[in-house]
């Protein structure tokens, strides 16, 4: 079957913009990661029948994003969220708080970073996208209770290393 | 101070407000245009028709440059390509379908086919009806199908549309070495391979061109497709002067 990919680009650029943009805040890293989307998006497609194609450009846009956004702060610490935990790093060393800008949203960008990549993902589709647990079962081919039990795995994570952050 | 829920609560919100621009329209042309040929490319290669022979010439008098990066053993099919790179004309047609051609004219491929003609300079594909009459217009199909500044003409046509190792291809040494010819025996290319076990080209040994290019299909039932190459310049049929000269 012919996929009519314009209309797809027309229907759902937007929100794949969104997701890149929101992750990488520039035009240059969103303009790379918004085409590699429909790139993985179209490779795909001709491997397997898409059923969700938002779902799909979400997850890809988010993978995309979250890669870029771990190579870019790998650079400047390359840890985990394991090792912080292991070595009980305190808030000034934490590399959450290595970003210049303080604002909340870069602080939870750096802790994405550490997370554990399909953690990363999922946590960002279901809180930060809105997509239902179903959708994201059926992106990652997963059960919705394994789904629920990574996005709560994910937020005990994540409020460990804003914590981290705030009270060392 | 805030409970850690409170702290993750309000960080995601942040993150879900951020002020996002809108998408420059160019990503947007570029990304609709790239979804558009890669996609056009998959059917059309699996055609087997004369494109697979117009895109041999498009990509064999489209590598000039890269020339130099080749193994340059005196038979070695980079070698071929290097006299390629050096002509402004070429004719090519199948001998089992005798209502198509393709014609290379200084840096544009025309192709005849039984209902239409298409003319693409590696920028712009041109399809026209029989009697010269634009139909549409569009991206080509062959010089500028992916978006990478690094990728070569040679690299996009071996390993992006016949998906071989440019190494591979640049390397080859004859099968055959007779008086007069050379004969390169390659495997199908990835998107041949369904109904293809190989292609076979044999080059004039002084010349170094292509002469003929024969797909050698699976089945053996099947009858093969044997595309000829020549390089005198001849009279065109008046429709693809007459396109021609519109241009």
């Amino acid at each position: 079957m012919l996929i009519n990919w314009q209309a797809i680009l027309d229907e759902h650029g937007r929100a794949v913009w969104n997701t890149t943009y929101r992750m990488l805040g520039n035009d240059a890293d969103a303009s790379d990661c918004f085409q590699q989307t429909f790139a993985d998006a179209l490779m795909f497609s001709q491997k397997q029948n898409v059923k969700n194609f938002r779902a799909l450009l979400l997850k890809l846009a988010t993978r995309r994003s979250l890669d870029a956004l771990r190579q870019r702060c790998r650079k400047a610490n390359p840890v985990s969220f394991e090792l912080i935990q292991e070595h009980n790093i305190k808030a000034a060393d934490c590399p959450i708080a290595n970003t210049e800008n303080k604002e909340l949203s870069e602080i939870l960008l750096n802790a994405f970073s550490l997370l554990d990549s399909e953690e990363a993902q999922i946590f960002c589709l279901r809180h930060i996208e809105n997509l239902s647990m179903t959708e994201i079962a059926q992106a990652f081919g997963l059960k919705e209770n394994y789904v629920g039990v990574i996005v709560h795995r994910a937020k005990n994570k994540l409020k460990i290393l804003l914590e981290k952050y705030y009270r060392g | 101070m805030e409970n850690n829920d409170e702290i993750l609560n309000k960080a995601v919100d942040d993150l879900k407000n951020r002020t996002v621009t809108v998408i420059p329209k160019d990503v947007l042309k570029q990304t609709a245009f790239w979804l558009k040929t890669s996609q056009n490319q998959k059917f059309q290669i699996f055609r087997p028709s004369l494109a697979a022979a117009a895109i041999l010439i498009a990509a064999s008098l489209i590598i000039y440059s890269f020339a130099s990066n080749f193994y340059t053993g005196s038979v070695a099919w980079a070698n071929v390509e290097n006299h390629i790179s050096r002509i402004t004309f070429a004719h090519c047609y199948n001998t089992r379908q005798n209502d198509t051609e393709a014609w290379y004219i200084d840096g544009v491929i025309y192709m005849m086919e039984k209902h239409k003609i298409v003319r693409d300079d590696g920028k712009t594909k041109s399809i026209y009806e029989l009697d010269g009459k634009l139909i549409t217009e569009n991206f080509s199909d062959i010089g500028d199908l992916m978006l990478s500044e690094n990728t070569s003409p040679f690299m996009l046509v071996t390993q992006g549309v016949f998906e071989y190792d440019s190494n591979d291809v640049a390397n080859k040494t004859p099968v055959y070495i007779g008086d007069d010819l050379l004969v390169y025996k390659f495997d199908a290319p990835k998107c041949m391979r369904d109904w293809a076990s190989g292609l076979i080209i044999t080059a004039g040994r002084q010349s170094k061109l292509p002469i003929y290019m024969k797909i050698i299909p699976k089945d053996s039932t099947r009858q093969t497709d044997v595309f000829i190459f020549d390089y005198e310049k001849q009279e065109l049929p008046e429709i693809i002067k007459q396109i021609s000269n519109n241009k």
